[in-house]
C-alpha cells in the first residue's frame, strides 16, 4: 500500500515531522522539567515573604516559565506581523458561510481522533453520538460543508487524547509553550501527536494539499476569534500569565468533566474564602458596600439624565 | 500549605504532582464542610430562587441593552456598565483577586484597588459584550456550594459561540444576592487575574499593579469616552 511507504510516512499529516519534532522536545524537556520544580516556581524568584504571597499549585505548573515566555514572545510576534493580518484578510474576502463550512469540514475530519478517545475513556454513548454525527454530516451534510447533525441535536464532543490521559490519571505535567501550536502541557503535547495519527488517511495527499488544508483550517480559526484576542492582549496585566491561565483552568476542567468530577468544587476553598481574616474583611467589605452603594444611587441618577439627553441628541 | 495526609494518600491515584496533593486536599476540606453546609438548607430549591432570579434578571436586561441597535454604541456599553455596577460585588472581588495580597495592603489602597478594579471590570467587560447581538444565553441550572454560595449555569445560544458554559457564582451579602465570580468554559475570572495581579505584585510591588490598572483604565476612557 502507498501510504505505508516510506515517501508515505514521511509525508503523513506534517505528523512525520511533528511526531519527530514533539517526541525531541519531550525527552530534552522532560529531565528538564523535573529539576526545575521547585516550591515555588523557577518564574517568581524573590524573599520569603514572596512564597508565602505566591500561589503554589499556579507557579508549580510553570517550572520552565523562562523558556516558555521566549517561545511566547517568538509566537506573539509571528502572530501579530504574520497570522492575524493573514486572518484579517481572510475574513474580508471570505463570507461567512465559507468559514462556518471551512469548520464544519474541519471537524469532520477530525471526528476520526474524537471518536477514538471517547472509546478510549470508555464512553460508548458518546462514541455513538459521534458515529452519527459523521454519517449524518458526510452524507446529508455533502461531506461536511453543512453540520446536519446539530440541527438534528447531535453534540459535538471534543474528547482528545491529552483528556483521555488525564481520565485514566496521568497528572498534566509542566505547562509548555509550543513554538507555532501555542500553549499545552506534557500531557496534551504527548495527546496531540497521538491524536493526529488519527487522520492518516492525510498520508494519501501529497505535502501541499496537508499543508493548505491544515493551513486554512488555521488561518479561519484565527479569523474568527480577531477581537477577542486583540482585546485579550490589551486587557491582560501580563498577557502571558492570563494564557496560561486560561488554558490551565480550560484543560483542568476538561478532564475533570470528562472524569465526571466537578472541577470548580475541588479549586473552591482555596479560591473563595480566607478563614483567618473573613470576620475582619467582612466587616470592611460592608463599609465599603454601603459607600459605593451611595455612590452608585448618585451616579445612576446622574446617568439616567445623561442618557435622556444621549437619546435626544440622536433623534435629532 | 501543606496537605501532608491527604497528599500521602493520594499518591495512589496521581502520582509525582503537587497539584493534584492541593485539588485532593481542598476536595477533602470541601467535602467535609458540604456535609454541614447541606443539612443547614433545607429546601434547595427555595434557597437558589433568588440568585437564579438575580441572574436570569440580569442577563435578560444585558440582552435587551445589547438588541437596541438605534442607540449609539457609547450608550449600550454605559448602560451596561451600569448593570455590571450593580450585580457584581466588587468588594468581594478585590478581596478575592488579590488573595494573600490584600492584607499587605493598607485601608487607603484597599479603597483604591477596589474603586480602579471596579471600573476597569466594567469597561471592559461593557465594551466586549457590546459585540455580541444575536446571542441568547439560557439558564439551565444552579448548584448550591459548600458554604452556601449558589452557582448559576448558562449557556450560549446562537450565534459564533453557540454552546459555550458560562457560570456565575453568587454569594449573599445585606440580604442582596451578587456575583463573585464568573466562569467561562472552565476558566475563572477571579483565579485568572489572582495569578495575574500575583505576577505583577511579585515583580513590582503594589505600586506596579497601581500604575498598570490606571493605565488600562486610561485607554479603556479613550475608546468608550465617558457618558456622565
Amino acid at each position: 500500500m502507498r501510504w505505508t511507504s516510506w515517501r508515505g510516512f514521511r509525508v503523513s499529516l506534517i505528523s512525520g515531522r511533528k511526531i519527530l519534532f514533539l517526541s525531541l522536545m519531550m525527552t530534552f524537556l522532560m529531565p528538564f522539567a523535573q529539576s526545575g520544580a521547585d516550591p515555588v516556581g523557577a518564574g517568581v524568584s524573590g524573599t520569603a515573604s514572596v512564597s508565602e504571597v505566591s500561589e503554589p499549585s499556579k507557579s508549580n505548573g510553570d517550572p520552565l516559565e523562562k523558556m516558555n515566555r521566549g517561545i511566547f514572545w517568538l509566537n506573539e510576534k509571528g502572530d501579530i506581523y504574520l497570522v492575524a493580518p493573514a486572518a484579517r484578510v481572510w475574513r474580508w474576502v471570505t463570507p461567512s458561510f465559507v468559514r462556518t463550512a471551512v469548520v464544519n469540514v474541519n471537524r469532520l475530519i477530525l471526528m476520526p481522533a474524537i471518536f477514538g478517545n471517547d472509546i478510549f475513556q470508555l464512553k460508548f454513548d458518546k462514541a455513538g453520538e459521534d458515529f452519527l454525527r459523521v454519517v449524518f454530516n458526510a452524507s446529508f451534510g455533502l461531506g461536511g460543508l453543512i453540520d446536519v447533525a446539530t440541527m438534528v441535536d447531535i453534540p459535538q464532543n471534543d474528547e482528545d487524547f491529552g483528556q483521555t490521559l488525564g481520565y485514566w490519571g496521568v497528572p498534566h505535567g509542566p505547562y509548555l509553550m509550543l513554538p507555532l501550536f501555542g500553549p499545552a502541557t506534557v500531557r496534551d503535547g504527548v495527546g496531540r501527536v497521538v491524536d493526529s495519527g488519527a487522520t492518516f488517511y492525510f498520508t494519501l495527499l501529497p505535502i501541499w494539499g496537508t499543508f493548505i488544508i491544515r493551513g486554512v483550517d488555521l488561518l479561519n480559526l484565527r479569523s474568527r476569534y480577531l477581537e477577542e484576542v486583540d482585546e485579550s492582549r490589551r486587557d491582560a496585566f501580563d498577557y502571558y500569565v492570563f494564557m496560561r491561565e486560561a488554558y490551565m483552568q480550560n484543560r483542568d476542567a476538561k478532564v475533570a468533566r470528562a472524569r465526571g468530577e466537578d472541577y470548580q468544587r475541588a479549586a473552591d476553598d482555596d479560591l473563595y474564602y480566607f478563614d483567618d481574616e473573613e470576620l475582619e474583611i467582612e466587616e470592611y467589605n460592608d463599609q465599603v458596600e454601603r459607600k459605593l452603594q451611595r455612590e452608585q444611587e448618585k451616579k445612576k441618577q446622574d446617568n439616567e439624565a445623561s442618557t435622556q439627553k444621549d437619546a435626544g441628541e440622536v433623534k435629532q | 500549605m501543606r496537605f501532608g495526609l491527604s497528599g500521602s494518600r493520594s499518591v495512589y491515584f496521581f502520582p509525582k504532582s503537587k497539584v493534584s496533593f492541593l485539588i485532593l486536599a481542598a476536595l477533602s476540606v470541601v467535602l467535609l464542610s458540604a456535609s454541614s453546609a447541606s443539612s443547614e438548607i433545607d429546601d434547595p430549591e427555595a434557597y437558589m430562587a433568588p440568585p437564579r432570579a438575580v441572574a436570569q434578571e440580569t442577563l435578560d436586561r444585558v440582552i435587551s441593552v445589547l438588541s437596541q441597535q438605534d442607540v449609539p454604541s457609547r450608550v449600550r456599553v454605559s448602560e451596561i456598565e451600569q448593570i455590571v455596577f450593580e450585580v457584581f460585588d466588587f468588594a468581594t472581588m478585590s478581596k478575592l483577586v488579590l488573595a494573600r495580597n490584600w492584607k499587605k495592603f493598607d485601608r487607603q489602597q484597599q479603597k483604591e484597588f477596589v474603586k480602579e478594579f471596579k471600573l476597569y471590570l466594567s469597561r471592559t467587560y461593557g465594551g466586549r459584550l457590546d459585540r455580541y447581538r444575536q446571542t441568547a444565553i439560557e439558564v439551565y441550572g444552579s448548584r448550591i456550594e459548600p458554604r452556601g454560595d449558589v452557582t448559576v449555569l448558562s449557556r450560549v445560544q446562537g450565534g459564533e459561540f453557540d454552546g459555550i458554559e458560562m457560570n456565575y457564582r453568587m454569594r449573599e451579602r445585606t440580604g442582596q444576592w451578587k456575583v463573585i465570580d464568573i466562569i467561562v468554559e472552565g476558566v475563572s475570572l477571579v483565579s485568572n487575574f489572582r495569578s495575574q495581579f500575583g505576577e505583577v505584585i511579585n515583580r513590582g510591588g503594589p505600586e506596579k499593579l497601581f500604575e498598570k490598572m490606571e493605565e488600562k483604565n486610561a485607554e479603556q476612557r479613550l475608546i468608550i469616552p465617558e457618558v456622565d
